[in-house]
């Protein structure tokens, strides 16, 4: 049942996560691993899922982003691609928090430390969107038990 | 284990001030469960606010080498604390700005922080409940941050 169902999605490049691992999930099934165990202590389902794609991405969201409990993104370095993508993916994130459920945007690095890279936060300002950077795969950890509080409250 | 939380400017209105952005509890409610939480974690928490610059810059060099986590909510002087910048930079536990509202969904002049190059990690737009599930997280945290 999708209104008990967490959507996780990942952005591009995270599909090769052992060159960043500084905390345990190595890869990316590694971290879809402890991202489930973090579901069933919520007593959540999970569809987890990565993209190196941006459009589809935002095709993801746009589709049946609202059917979820919930939504966590991670975009990874997606904020320099084309502005037109990044449109895209901000109006359904948008449609998904309009719609009441929550979004929260993950990124693995505190992206904000000089010589973090060029990943930037997602600039969607009709939304209302949670962040989180720089806890490693903690910071999904962080995003699964705050939706859950919401959805228990 | 031991954690300050400092909030900043006009965080004492909280529940009074634009509810429309930050809702109706208190920053009184907050500290209250913040502290209830983390005797259940096994953790001391000081909750803390000031609207003076010095005061939290001297607070930052207080909980160096005497606290395990530092959560701060530097609320406005985010954008303009280069001194802020520099008393973090000497605190070496684990370090977490926090804000209830999510910055970059704001004004352009809050997109910019002096606080978060020089944290561990950023938490925002979680509202009040934020503090509760960085206290709920912070033994795992801390944990990690070791490593």
């Amino acid at each position: 049942m999708q209104d008990r169902t967490l959507l996780i999605v990942n952005g591009p490049g995270l599909g090769e996560l052992a060159e960043n691992d500084q905390h345990g999930a190595a890869t990316i099934e590694g971290l879809e691993s402890e991202c489930a165990a973090c579901c069933l202590q919520h007593e959540l389902e999970l569809d987890f899922r990565q993209t190196d794609d941006v459009a589809e991405m935002a095709g993801w969201l746009a589709a049946g982003g609202a059917d979820f409990a919930g939504v966590i993104i991670n975009p990874a370095g997606c904020a320099q691609s084309e502005k037109t993508n990044l449109d895209d993916l901000g109006a359904a994130i948008t449609r998904v928090t309009d719609s009441g459920k929550p979004v929260v945007e993950v990124h693995w690095a505190n992206i904000f430390q000089e010589g973090a890279g060029e990943a930037q936060p997602l600039k969607v300002p009709g939304a209302d969107l949670a962040f989180v950077c720089g806890l490693g795969p903690n910071g999904y950890q962080f995003a699964i038990s705050a939706i859950a509080t919401r959805l228990a409250g | 284990m031991r954690a300050i939380i400092i909030n900043g400017p006009n965080l004492n209105l909280l529940g009074t001030r634009e509810p429309e952005i930050y809702g109706t509890v208190t920053l009184e409610d907050v500290s209250k469960q913040c502290s209830e939480l983390g005797k259940k974690k096994g953790i001391e928490v000081d909750f803390l606010q000031s609207n003076f610059e010095g005061q939290i810059v001297e607070w930052i060099q207080g909980a160096i080498d005497t606290t395990d986590a530092l959560i701060i909510n530097a609320a406005a002087y985010t954008h303009t604390s280069v001194a802020i910048h520099d008393a973090l930079k000497s605190y070496h536990g684990l370090k977490i700005e926090l804000h209830i509202s999510n910055p970059h969904l704001r004004e352009s002049f809050r997109h910019t922080s002096f606080v978060s190059p020089v944290v561990d990690a950023v938490v925002a737009g979680f509202g009040v409940e934020g503090y509760a599930h960085v206290i709920d997280l912070l033994p795992d945290l801390v944990q990690n941050a070791s490593k």
